[in-house]
């Protein structure tokens, strides 16, 4: 009993252990990749002309 | 020292000192001293588990003894003005219209606000607008300023008492308003959070964002709702009281702040509001379906997130509301001590499963904590009475999908911490018929 007890103790060790390195792996993979993807990506520019500024202008298009 | 750094420098030194530690520490010093730490860390998560399963079960059983029925019979009922900001919809809008002029309640109106789309998205929202004969539709046209610019042009221009704000992929319950308004017979009740659901379960990536979805977002905030401190009123549909959008100043429109929903959310919990949560309205959204554009999606709600935190924690921990302050704390907590330390836990477990064959550690963590977890989902199966499938998906879910998500989050806090640079992405939508009738 101890025994079995024992090596379903080391099995569920090392199923635990592969998710946790496959997924640190596949992670840090994909954050790597994400990183040079968004270092390439120009930053977009506040477009707003009302940054910090609750209330906005109105256009003539407004309420058509 | 500026908090960010603090951070950053804390995170590193952590992680340091436990690879340091699992790699040299004796292994009859290593049990002595990390078997008492975890056996502590343990408790806590019982206890937070407790907080979530006591803070659902009174939020239930209060909704049942006073107000279980809902009461469709107000002599008068406020009017609503339903928000929908929209950026290049041309494909959807028409039916998103179209589904809120079906919602079951007499009084409301709907603002569509077409901020500065370079596509049909005006053309089409006109068109739905004139074709509505129920309730009173109103377009408006607007540069592109973002999200919440276009949430507050539209605040700005409802006449309603209350605004409900929702997504232009979202699809609604018909009872959405009735139930949503009888919070707000409270008069310190500032917002609701609606259910959000995923109306597109195509695969088991959608599958397991589902049951994150179900459990995870929006289970967990009937917890919340008890103390009246739901930290995040979702932006796919949630209510709220004029007055208490007037007292705070609405929506942010501060472009370094991804997450203005949160934002709000937390404004309100520190200036005094209650935000509530309705499992009764609900809104169906279409999920990622591709694990790049998940990616994307979480980087923006974990740096959001926490940039929301970082905006209001002071004024959340000096508030004058008790529940505020705990707000302030536990989220702190959640969102940078919980990972970092599942992350140390990690790396002590991997190190010394290689270097010593010390496994058991590790296994009575992961195996306690999928324990709990597996009994929040199966109360949540049986209330709603879902398919006994979702436990299933749910064991999977924990030792693969949630894994990864949680180091997902820890490097999206690490960029925060360094202040990098991120982009919007807009999720690009399939536009198919979002189907609220798939099983679950």
């Amino acid at each position: 009993m101890n025994a079995e007890l024992l090596s379903m103790d080391k099995v569920l060790s090392l199923v635990f252990a592969l998710i946790a390195m496959s997924s640190f792996i596949i992670t840090t993979f994909l954050y790597i990749r994400h990183t040079i993807r968004n270092g390439k990506k120009p930053q977009e520019e506040a477009v707003s002309p009302y940054k910090g500024r609750f209330f906005v202008r109105i256009l003539p298009e407004d309420g058509q | 020292m500026p908090p960010r750094i603090f951070f950053f420098l804390f995170t590193v030194l952590a992680i340091s000192l436990t690879i340091l530690l699992s790699i040299r520490l004796d292994p009859q010093v290593f049990k002595n001293l990390v078997w008492p730490f975890l056996l502590f860390y343990l408790g806590l998560a019982y206890l937070r588990y407790f907080f979530f399963f006591s803070g659902i079960l009174i939020d239930i059983a209060t909704k049942y003894f006073s107000q279980g029925v809902i009461d469709k019979t107000l002599a008068e009922l406020p009017k609503v003005s339903i928000i929908v900001p929209c950026y290049n919809e041309e494909n959807s809008i028409y039916k998103v219209i179209q589904n809120l002029a079906d919602i079951k309640y007499p009084n409301y109106e709907i603002v569509v606000v077409d901020d500065g789309s370079t596509d049909n998205t005006y053309i089409n929202a006109t068109s739905a607008a004139q074709s509505s004969l129920k309730v009173a539709v109103s377009v408006f046209r607007k540069t592109n300023g973002g999200k919440a610019s276009a949430l507050n042009y539209g605040f700005r221009h409802s006449t309603g008492n209350f605004i409900l704000c929702v997504d232009a992929d979202s699809k609604l319950s018909s009872d959405t308003l009735i139930s949503a308004i009888q919070h707000f017979k409270n008069p310190r009740v500032g917002s609701v959070a609606g259910f959000v659901n995923i109306g597109n379960i195509q695969n088991i990536l959608v599958a397991f964002q589902q049951l994150e979805y179900m459990i995870g977002l929006n289970y967990l905030r009937r917890a919340y709702s008890f103390l009246g401190i739901v930290p995040i009123v979702p932006g796919p549909i949630g209510m709220f009281r004029r007055a208490a959008l007037q007292d705070v100043g609405a929506f942010t429109e501060d472009k370094n702040i991804f997450a203005e929903d949160a934002e709000l959310s937390l404004r309100l919990v520190a200036a005094g509001w209650l935000t509530k949560s309705e499992e009764n309205m609900v809104a169906y959204t279409e999920a990622p379906t591709k694990l790049d554009a998940l990616l994307r999606q979480r980087y923006r709600w974990n740096r959001g997130t926490f940039q929301a935190l970082y905006k209001t924690f002071e004024s959340l921990v000096h508030s004058s509301r008790p529940a505020a302050r705990f707000l302030g704390w536990h989220l702190l907590s959640e969102i940078f001590f919980i990972p970092l330390v599942n992350i140390c836990l990690l790396l002590i477990f991997v190190i010394r499963l290689a270097m010593y064959g010390e496994g058991r550690l590790f296994t009575v963590w992961m195996g306690s904590i999928l324990i709990l977890e597996l009994i929040t989902a199966a109360l949540v199966i049986i209330k709603h009475k879902h398919k006994i499938f979702w436990l299933v998906v749910m064991f999977v879910s924990r030792l693969s999908y949630d894994t990864f998500l949680f180091m997902w989050r820890f490097y999206s806090l690490f960029d925060e911490f360094l202040n990098i640079g991120m982009n919007w992405d807009k999720l690009e939508r399939s536009h198919n018929e979002i189907n609220k009738e798939v099983v679950i």
